[in-house]
């Protein structure tokens, strides 16, 4: 969670309707869904942020 | 001084150098040629600067944060410009800061961090080995759909509704 925000990570194909089922399960009233894909700016901040 | 007479002025720097009109029609200034280069634009500039880089025809291109400061037209100009210099087999090597134009542009990408190389490779290696999963991120509403206006299924009786309020049903039951 992060600001309210539900981040679920994805691992594999399914994963993303799982995580839709679950939340109607969960009754959680959903805004907006986005699926962010790993990016170069994500390598950036994961291997600058081990420092 | 004239984007035309700036070339021309590196130009005669080199023993050999490309032909002016060429390097203008490269980058694309054509219309521009006999304006001043205090005139153009800051996206123009910067491909002025690429047509004044490959004046002397070199293999090897160093561009320094080429899109630095450029609106989202300009940036996607130089763009261009820059993938029509790997058309042409130069080899271009490239420093930014926007991780976005790296992915946009480059065949192998250096990570620097605190003045070290930290990871190297294609843009897709990078991904797969450093970038983590994909993410699905749910914004919520702030009061859940049943609660904050509408009945839950159980409880939405159309047929008990007054006619008043649902005009086009005959009486209720």
């Amino acid at each position: 969670m992060e600001n309210g925000d539900i981040y679920v990570p994805l691992h594999k194909e399914n994963d993303v309707m799982e995580a839709i089922l679950a939340l109607g399960e969960e009754k959680v009233g959903v805004k907006e869904l986005e699926i962010r894909k790993p990016s170069l700016e994500r390598v950036f901040l994961n291997l600058a942020g081990k420092r | 001084m004239t984007v035309q007479e700036n070339i021309e002025l590196f130009g005669k720097m080199f023993n050999s150098h490309l032909d002016v009109d060429d390097l203008i029609r490269m980058v694309n200034l054509e219309e521009k040629r006999k304006k001043l280069f205090a005139n153009l634009s800051s996206g123009l500039k910067q491909r002025l600067g690429i047509a004044v880089a490959l004046v002397n025809d070199p293999e090897v291109v160093f561009l320094d944060e080429p899109t630095s400061g450029l609106d989202p037209k300009a940036r996607h100009d130089t763009w261009n410009a820059i993938r029509d210099l790997k058309k042409e087999g130069k080899t271009v090597f490239l420093t930014t800061h926007y991780m976005e134009e790296a992915q946009e542009l480059a065949d192998t990408v250096a990570i620097i961090n605190h003045g070290k190389i930290i990871a190297k490779g294609s843009p897709e290696e990078l991904i797969v080995k450093y970038g983590g999963t994909g993410v699905l991120v749910v914004k919520k509403v702030e009061k859940p759909f049943e609660a904050s206006y509408a009945p839950s299924f159980q409880e939405w009786k159309p047929w008990k509704m007054e006619t008043s309020t649902f005009p086009y049903t005959k009486k209720t039951m």
